[in-house]
């Protein structure tokens, strides 16, 4: 059997959070209460008063998955789950506290759409750049150019600077770029939110086609649970932080479903 | 021999004690026999640097034949495999992997270069004003009215000798250490080698150094001098040096303005102090007994050797370049060990 391209072994990632009593702790407050009560305050940085305390919280904990190539696999939670922080791990933005991921291909991730589109910059010139950030080459991207401006659909605008675009064509052109990147691993965050009903459909297509015709593999958050169910087969439900169920789509929303009901009916804490 | 034993026992002690704990979220060092957070580890330099050779030495042993089979392969879409780890220092896979980047150190300059004078009307001429104008107010006030010593030649062509490397010293300084911050977006939505970042900002500014560097030729041909047929090998040394002293301690600066903004209101007010500190807007020997202490600053030796080397005001001192050579060299080498230690960390503070 093939070897998974993406295996996941205990990941976790944890952050230290601060909690201050006072606020923030500045020079000019340290030396106001030095000459105001000098010994009260003295005293109370010795108790360890008024310090701030410092808190470990797990962003994400013990995640474990495998992925197989050609698959396209949704991430779905609430809010604060941890599935952009598992993205941001997965295309090496941050790195884990723990655990260790192997993926045999090359990355690439879409967690925004036009990062480091630069406004002054024409919409040619964008192109070029966006595209050498997220790792293309400069004759791959000429070669795809013509490709990128039509599926954005904003040949008309091209030269004109990207500070005059909508933000719909900033979206489209954006995500144009992204798709045609040739990663073998696909990374795209919920970015989709942003452009018209049709701009989505026509995305979502081009993913699928991405999948099956050229067998890459895609990871795919979204809030958007019919373009999971419609896309993905496989899903991924994160809670807290930990995985709560990888299984097929229909199971894996039918419990997030579930979660969510539960919650709603609970009382609030 | 006894020292030997000790050490020996000691690895033995803290080997047990490692395999004993069983901390799911332990350190990497942990394989290799030694938790940095044992006493042993913390106290004891000796052990510590022992350690820390052995650890490279069983790098090396492992890094070494996979480059050599890797750079043998052909098939380039079958051996990339990305493992992501806690935590990595240095490993030779970064290199090629920069080198797989490079056209982006080229895209990034080239967005910096022409995003710069977008809407301006006279564009690529404030390249060229801003030396020119420091150089005639320096030769103002401190060549004409303050008659300040320039080693016998003409105060402006003098002044902006120095005031060429200090530029693009200080230009580069500046912009290296803001680069991170400045890139927030970028760095916290993509991967990519961050060390990148500051090298296009300092070829950016290369391109500053090219365009005055026109002006110094024309003032050269102007005055009537001629550099010296050494020159061919010095200036490109002194560049060097220039790009080293200023990448090393941009890399350093870069690194801490990720955490602590502070960096950025103190570096404009440190470089002018810095200028006055610099023999830019007089002769060296000014200093008489201690200009062994300007010496310390290794953009003396460069401004110096370029005046030597291009107006022929002193003999060229090879010792001075060496010095500052080795001194830039060992900022460099500092520089890049600051922003490697916390590259990975970059997205989760700035």
């Amino acid at each position: 059997m093939e070897q998974p391209i993406i295996e996941v072994t205990n990941i976790g990632k944890k952050f230290t959070i601060s909690h201050d009593p006072k606020g923030h702790w500045n020079l000019r407050d340290v030396i106001v209460n030095t000459v105001k009560r000098p010994f009260v305050f003295l005293s109370h940085k010795l108790q360890g008063k008024n310090l701030p305390t410092k808190e470990i919280f797990w962003a994400l904990k013990d995640v474990n998955f495998t992925v197989h190539r050609g698959e396209i696999i949704g991430i779905i939670g609430h809010n604060g789950a941890g599935k952009s922080t598992l993205l941001k791990i997965l295309s090496q933005i941050t790195p884990p506290s723990t655990g260790e991921i192997r993926i045999r291909g090359t990355v690439g991730s879409l967690l925004e759409v036009g990062t480091g589109f630069h406004p002054d910059l024409s919409g040619r010139e964008n192109i070029f750049f966006n595209g050498a950030i997220l790792g293309m080459k400069k004759k791959e991207i000429a070669r795809k150019f013509n490709a990128i401006v039509a599926f954005a659909g904003i040949e008309k605008f091209i030269d004109t600077p990207v500070k005059h675009y909508s933000s719909g064509m900033y979206v489209r052109l954006g995500f144009s770029v992204a798709v045609h990147m040739d990663p073998d691993v696909l990374i795209i965050d919920e970015v989709l939110a942003v452009g018209d009903e049709s701009f989505q459909r026509q995305c979502l297509k081009k993913m699928k086609e991405i999948a099956e015709n050229e067998n890459r593999t895609i990871l795919f958050i979204s809030h958007n649970l019919d373009a999971i169910q419609d896309l993905c087969k496989r899903s991924i439900l994160l809670s807290k932080g930990e995985v709560e169920l990888v299984g097929k789509t229909d199971d894996v929303i039918a419990r997030y479903k579930q979660d969510l009901a539960s919650e709603e009916s609970a009382p609030q804490e | 021999m006894l020292s030997e034993f000790l050490y020996n026992q000691r690895l033995q002690k803290t080997l047990r004690q490692s395999k004993s704990t069983t901390d799911p979220n332990h350190h990497p060092r942990f394989r290799a026999g030694m938790p940095k957070e044992s006493p042993v580890y913390q106290k004891n330099l000796p052990v510590r640097i022992s350690i820390s050779c052995r650890l490279l030495l069983v790098k090396i042993r492992h890094t070494v034949p996979k480059i050599l089979l890797k750079c043998y392969s052909f098939d380039v879409r079958t051996d990339v495999e990305i493992i992501i780890r806690p935590k990595k220092l240095f490993s030779f896979k970064e290199l090629r992997e920069i080198w797989k980047y490079r056209e982006l150190l080229y895209f990034f300059t080239w967005r910096d270069l022409k995003v710069r004078y977008k809407q301006t009307s006279i564009g690529v001429l404030w390249a060229v004003f801003q030396p020119l104008a420091t150089m005639v107010v320096f030769s103002v006030f401190f060549g004409k009215l303050l008659k300040a010593p320039s080693d016998g030649v003409p105060y402006p062509i003098f002044v902006y000798t120095g005031l060429l490397f200090w530029q693009f010293f200080a230009d580069s300084l500046s912009e290296t250490s803001n680069v991170l911050v400045k890139n927030q977006a970028i760095i916290t939505k993509v991967y990519f080698p961050r060390i990148i970042l500051p090298f296009s900002s300092v070829l950016t500014k290369l391109v500053d150094f090219g365009i005055a560097a026109c002006i110094l030729a024309g003032m050269m041909v102007y005055y009537g001098y001629t550099p010296k047929a050494s020159s061919i090998i010095v200036l490109p040394i002194l560049l060097l040096v220039t790009f080293m002293a200023a990448v090393g301690s941009g890399l350093i600066l870069a690194s801490l303005n990720v955490k602590y903004r502070d960096v950025r209101y103190i570096l404009p007010f440190f470089i002018q102090l810095l200028l006055f500190l610099t023999p830019v807007i007089y002769p060296a020997g000014i200093a008489g007994k201690y200009s062994w202490l300007l010496a310390l600053n290794p953009m003396m030796g460069v401004i110096q050797s370029a005046r030597a080397v291009l107006l022929g005001t002193t003999e060229i001192n090879w010792l001075l370049i060496g010095i500052s050579f080795a001194a830039t060299s060992l900022v460099m080498i500092l520089g890049f060990y600051a922003f490697k230690k916390t590259e990975r960390f970059f997205a989760d503070l700035i």
